[in-house]
């Protein structure tokens, strides 16, 4: 029955076409809800459902004992064994909607990309018009950019079918990340005259909007200033300056206003990165110690934050570097040794609450790049198996239980 | 709670109702609807499947209430397309499904809902719903087979 998928799928995206919904459905649609008021519960079916309830935990008790005999031994801490995903075969039809997705290069097609699930499914095709250079799926997989590989390029946007959207005047790009809203892209872009750091954000669509001046250098290439997190769900970017290496100051900025909402200053070689999670409201600052160094003021451990009142919300052994937070911040992606190119890495998943290793690798491949899924628990993990120019790799998806799915063959990944 | 299923609530209104100004109004009072009920939400359970089944039951009953007007005024619908070419064009074939059996189609192979969230919009089984998925698909290809 599935083999109909992608031509039903196909059928109702020509119906649906030309009729998506208004932009403003959601923000009408939520203004409106909100300026109701709040019903009045009715309670009487508490009763009743309290007696079905407790007929049924009684059921439940009493078979809970096979039920956890059954389930025992499926889900490993430490599982290694990979579950293989079914084997590509090409066109997949056009992707789903609303479907959190992974983009992957097909190596057979130059213009096309491939869509899978976060279980490692093939769900869909995207047919571009032509080969698009530094193709960047949003987090969610429901919109791209073409960034290209040199800064200074002309971004370019598209839908999640692959159609270019029409973005009024001409953008360059200077690098930059997908907000957490998985519209926007947030940027900081340097005027070559000043020397100015201006935080930008654009979406399809529309033109860039300079969001703040941030920092300047009195030489060119002095420092540099990236941007770690940005959030339009909790209005707030996160930039760091790093000089000579190592994080020397983070700004907490508004992304409605502007207005700097926090700033804060490190010793030069205390950090060797700081990370911080996608919603912008944890910051995790990794020791230098992981990358070897011995400078005086390396920090003792690494340690997260949260951003609000800038507490430290859990600390970890210094050996650890954070790569990532999860989507909703329950997880972290480290490296418990120096990532370095070409050999081996040693990455692991930890349980932010308990401090659990949830998985680690098996230190044989060189890591290449990672995505956390937008809002969830999983981490895609590229690891390059071609030399040179050849950009594809073994793709495995990081399950929140420790279990791993892997795609069928090595990809060139989108994000 | 609902406003990340709006999108897929609207597309589902849409399936159902082929009218994006009809649609758009089915969503808002769905939503209205969702937020009056929403105690009758329990802790843990999904959110998308439950919107999704007041979605459905709101274009139901949109269609009810303009039932008069389409006997007033028919629609013209696959009399006439079938007139203008008899191949097998699954577009056309789907035009000509019954309303729930599109419906099923639609929740399982476009919006990519798992078995018992298909059934929870349709007020069935998972198994129910499977049934229902298949037998809609076998319409549209009479040889299927179920998976």
């Amino acid at each position: 029955m599935d083999e109909l998928r992608p031509e039903i799928r196909a059928a109702f995206e020509k119906e649906q076409a030309g009729l998506a919904p208004s932009a403003a459905l959601r923000r009408n649609l939520v203004e409106a809800v909100a300026a109701q008021p709040r019903p009045g519960r009715n309670f009487q079916w508490v009763a009743v459902a309290a007696a079905v309830l407790l007929a049924i935990l009684v059921v439940a008790g009493l078979m809970s004992t096979r039920l956890l005999a059954r389930h025992a031994n499926v889900n490993s801490p430490f599982a290694s064994g990979a579950r293989e995903a079914t084997p590509v075969a090409g066109d997949y039809g056009p992707p789903p909607t609303g479907v959190n997705l992974l983009y992957v290069h097909d190596p057979d097609h130059a213009s096309w990309l491939i869509a899978y699930d976060w279980s490692g499914q093939p769900r869909g095709t995207v047919k571009l018009s032509q080969p698009m250079p530094g193709m960047q799926m949003a987090p969610d997989g429901q919109a791209f950019l073409s960034a290209p590989p040199a800064k200074g390029g002309t971004v370019q946007f598209f839908d999640r079918l692959g159609q270019s959207i029409s973005t009024p005047g001409t953008v360059r790009y200077t690098g930059g990340i997908w907000a957490d809203d998985n519209r926007h892209l947030c940027s900081v872009v340097q005027d070559p005259n000043t020397l100015v750091y201006t935080l930008v954000t654009q979406q399809a669509g529309e033109a860039a909007r300079p969001v703040a001046d941030v920092a300047q250098d009195s030489n060119l290439g002095q420092t540099g200033v990236s941007i770690a997190a940005c959030s339009f769900v909790h209005d707030q970017a996160i930039l760091v300056r790093t000089t000579v290496a190592s994080p020397s100051e983070l700004w907490v900025i508004s992304v409605s206003t502007g207005k700097v909402l926090s700033h804060h200053t490190y010793l030069a070689g205390q950090l060797v990165s700081v990370v911080a999670s996608s919603d912008g409201l944890y910051v995790a600052e990794s020791s230098s110690r992981n990358s070897g160094s011995l400078a005086m003021n390396s920090a003792d451990s690494t340690v997260y934050r949260r951003v609000s009142d800038w507490t430290v919300v859990w600390t970890r052994p210094a050996t650890e570097a954070v790569l990532a937070f999860s989507g909703d911040d329950s997880l972290a992606l480290v490296s418990t040794a120096p990532l370095v190119s070409g050999q081996a890495s040693s990455l692991a998943t930890i349980d932010l609450r308990t401090g659990n290793l949830i998985w680690h690798d098996q230190g044989t491949a060189t890591f290449g790049w990672f995505l956390a899924r937008s809002g969830g628990t999983d981490f895609a993990l590229w690891y390059r198996t071609g030399g040179g120019q050849n950009l594809t790799g073994d793709i495995l998806i990081v399950h929140a239980d420790g279990s791993v799915s892997k795609l069928p063959r090595p990809y060139q990944p989108t994000w | 709670m609902i406003g990340p299923h709006l999108d897929a609530g609207y597309r589902t209104a849409l399936a159902i109702l082929r009218d994006p100004d009809q649609a758009h109004d089915a969503v808002q009072e769905s939503a209205f609807k969702a937020w009056r009920k929403l105690h009758q939400l329990r802790e843990g359970k999904p959110a998308r499947p439950w919107f999704l089944a007041i979605v459905a039951n709101q274009c139901r009953s949109e269609r009810r209430r303009h039932w008069w007007s389409v006997i007033r005024m028919p629609e013209v619908e696959t009399g006439q397309l079938e007139s203008q070419s008899d191949s097998l064009d699954i577009n056309r074939e789907l035009a000509k499904l019954p309303r729930e059996d599109r419906l099923a189609l639609f929740l399982y192979f476009y919006l990519d809902l798992p078995m018992e969230e298909v059934g929870a919009v349709l007020g069935m089984s998972a198994g129910g719903a499977k049934t229902r998925v298949y037998r809609a698909a076998k319409k549209l290809r009479p040889g299927l087979e179920m998976d």
